[in-house]
């Protein structure tokens, strides 16, 4: 059994980092993209098993993102969790009529980024 | 007319002539102390009286004098005589005459009076009568050789009903005239009133609508028909639920009407191509304060309210954001070193991102609470003459290293003018700029820092030959936390606060900053200084 793909969509190089070593043990394949537009393009040609997504992007945000890659059949199976610093309850909101699976707010507690990922990639 | 002295028996031509004479007196005006005046001058100078005296009986009862003539002025001030008391008091209760002469010794009730006032030697009182109701008594005295005669009484006696009539006619007219006066003051003073409250329902900010119960719009302030995108001054426009279409009516009506209470709500409408938001708060008018006699509605323009209110919390959620970033892998590395072994290399290098986003924060923290200060005004500049053409070469040196695929060119005149600034300030203002510059053309090129001068300002120029700013995003590149593309911002760990900074400090400085930009081809910061500092 080949391991999983998780996508990772953030601007910011430090954090994209700290996932990357946050998930180093845990055996999974790690793609990374900086802004939105590459986010679905890696997306589509990739296919991940999981995509872990900020909101704030450049070139095109997260909610958008979101939104293309839930409505094409080929990518919209794949979960996606919402990994960003707007944590209110509006932006909540408005990332899950996006189609996210599940939101987390930065700070995060890398212990519950692991749990999540894993219950996400179980189902 | 001494004549009428002599004359002890009746004299019908005499006494025509008199009574025509004090008749017309009397007769010829309408001002009531002219008239009281008139009758004791005709009087007594018919009759050759001494003194004499007019008392008229007022409203508590009493006699007082109206007007005197051989009087001292302290007795016409405090004569007040109740009915039935002395000769004025008798005759007045009587209603009949009275003839005392001080000759007769015995005459009656009055004997005391006349004894005593020695002087006195012919009193004649005659009550002043409309029909049967006595109005007032008219006393004259001689004291003369001679004494009134039955003459003086009839005479005196048949003249009182004309002084009685011409006495009521000034006194109503004098009524008339009072009432007449209050009227015109009370209507002076309700014009008064209704410019105040025109002066200041014009005046106000907020839209004044007065309807009927049923909604029929009769008044309307000029604020208040302006929100309706009417003219001040033109027809009113009718009723309300045609104008307030977004207001349900009955339910304002069941408020204000019904429940007592005031009724409050908001509705959106676009007034001259923009999306404005209104407050209403409407209570109800009542008449005697039972029947619904209208409704006062307070209109108020909330757009800027709502628009500030909405920057505000943007501002709290970028702020937000901002911090959360750099805290989220200061956190998150931690944790890891924490509950994980790394290489010395790896410990290292995460020790060092946190520090970096560490320095972030704190970096992010100090602009935020200067820019608060700058943009309350609470910032405190410390003015001193600043020669710039010495200055920014220094501030451009540091850039040096930063620098290498650029090179920086700084152009300007001889001797720039001395400027009074803030030479912090100043500096964060060069540096911004500058490292902007650097940051927005990754490629390269030359960066031109350039300096003129006119007879009123320094103009200062910062030029870069890189990628450029959209012509929609030119005026937004000033706001807080705004960024053309974050990926470059990032990665040199901007706060997205430089230039709001900057423009706040220019505008401290008293000058103006402006960018010009070409996509591709580079942007132009353009700022000015004045040259006097007012």
């Amino acid at each position: 059994m080949s391991s999983k793909k998780i996508l990772i969509v953030d601007d910011e190089v430090h954090i994209v980092e700290l996932v990357k070593v946050c998930l180093e043990d845990s055996e999974y394949d790690i793609l990374e993209a900086y802004n939105g537009e590459d986010a679905v393009k890696k997306a589509r040609m990739e296919h991940p098993d999981l995509i872990l997504l900020d909101i704030m992007l450049p070139k095109m945000d997260g909610y958008e993102a979101c939104k293309i890659l839930k409505s094409d059949p080929k990518t919209r199976d794949i979960p996606v969790v919402m990994l960003t610093a707007k944590g209110q309850d509006v932006d909540k909101v408005k990332g899950f009529q996006a189609g996210a699976d599940s939101y987390m707010t930065k700070p995060f507690s890398t212990l519950r980024l692991l749990t999540e990922l894993e219950e996400k990639l179980s189902k | 007319m001494d004549a009428i002295l002599d004359n002890l028996s009746w004299d019908s031509e005499l006494a025509f002539t008199v009574m025509y004479k004090i008749s017309k007196a009397v007769n010829s005006t309408l001002d009531l102390q002219l008239v009281l005046d008139r009758i004791i001058s005709e009087t007594t100078s018919h009759f050759s009286a001494e003194a004499g005296s007019v008392m008229l009986l007022e409203q508590d009862g009493y006699l007082r004098i109206k007007a005197a003539r051989g009087l001292s002025e302290e007795i016409v001030r405090n004569t007040k005589t109740a009915l039935g008391e002395g000769i004025a008091g008798w005759v007045a209760q009587s209603g009949e005459s009275l003839l005392l002469d001080g000759k007769i010794q015995d005459s009656g009730k009055f004997r005391n009076l006349v004894r005593r006032s020695d002087e006195i030697l012919s009193s004649l009182c005659v009550p002043l009568k409309l029909k049967d109701r006595v109005i007032g008594v008219l006393m004259i005295r001689r004291q003369g050789p001679t004494n009134f005669t039955r003459f003086h009484v009839d005479l005196l006696s048949m003249i009182s009903d004309q002084i009685a009539l011409a006495i009521e006619n000034a006194t109503l007219f004098e009524k008339e005239h009072e009432r007449s006066e209050e009227l015109k003051r009370l209507n002076t003073e309700l014009t008064r009133e209704k410019l105040k409250i025109e002066t200041i329902l014009s005046s106000m900010a907020d839209g004044v609508v007065v309807m009927e119960p049923q909604g029929e719009i009769i008044l309307l302030n000029r604020a208040g028909a302006r929100i309706l995108g009417g003219i001040p001054g033109k027809d009113l426009p009718g009723d309300f639920k045609s104008i307030f279409p977004e207001i349900p009516f009955d339910n304002l009506r069941f408020n204000v009407f019904d429940e007592k209470r005031r009724y409050k709500g908001e509705f959106a409408r676009i007034v001259d191509g923009e999306e404005n938001h209104f407050q209403v708060v409407c209570s109800a008018m009542m008449k005697e304060g039972k029947e619904p006699e209208g409704i006062v509605m307070v209109l108020r323009n909330i757009t800027e309210l709502k628009r500030v209110d909405r920057m505000k919390t943007e501002f709290v959620s970028m702020v937000s954001h901002e911090l959360r970033t750099p805290l989220t892998s200061i956190q998150g590395f931690s944790e890891l070193m924490i509950h994980r072994t790394f290489t010395d290399e790896r410990r290292k290098r995460y020790l060092g991102i946190i520090l970096e986003d560490a320095t972030r924060l704190m970096r992010l923290i100090n602009e935020l609470l200067n820019l608060s200060k700058l943009e309350s005004g609470r910032m405190t500049f410390n003015w001193e003459p600043v020669q710039i053409g010495e200055m920014i070469p220094r501030i451009l040196e540091g850039f040096k290293e930063q620098a290498e695929r650029h090179h920086i060119d700084f152009i300007c005149p001889e001797e720039p003018p001395l400027l009074t600034l803030d030479r912090d300030m100043f500096s964060i203002v060069m540096v911004n700029l500058v490292s902007n510059a650097l940051k927005y053309s990754p490629e390269g090129g030359s960066i031109e820092v350039k300096v003129n001068t006119n007879n009123h300002y320094v103009r200062v120029e910062v030029s870069d030959q890189g990628i450029g700013i959209p012509q929609d995003k030119l005026d937004k590149v000033f706001d807080k936390f705004y960024r053309v593309d974050s990926s470059l911002t990032r990665e040199t760990g901007g706060t997205g606060l430089g230039l709001a900074t900057v423009k706040y400090i220019i505008k401290g400085f008293g000058g103006k900053i402006w960018v010009e930009s070409e996509l591709g081809k580079g942007s132009s910061f353009k700022f000015t200084l004045p040259l006097e500092k007012d």
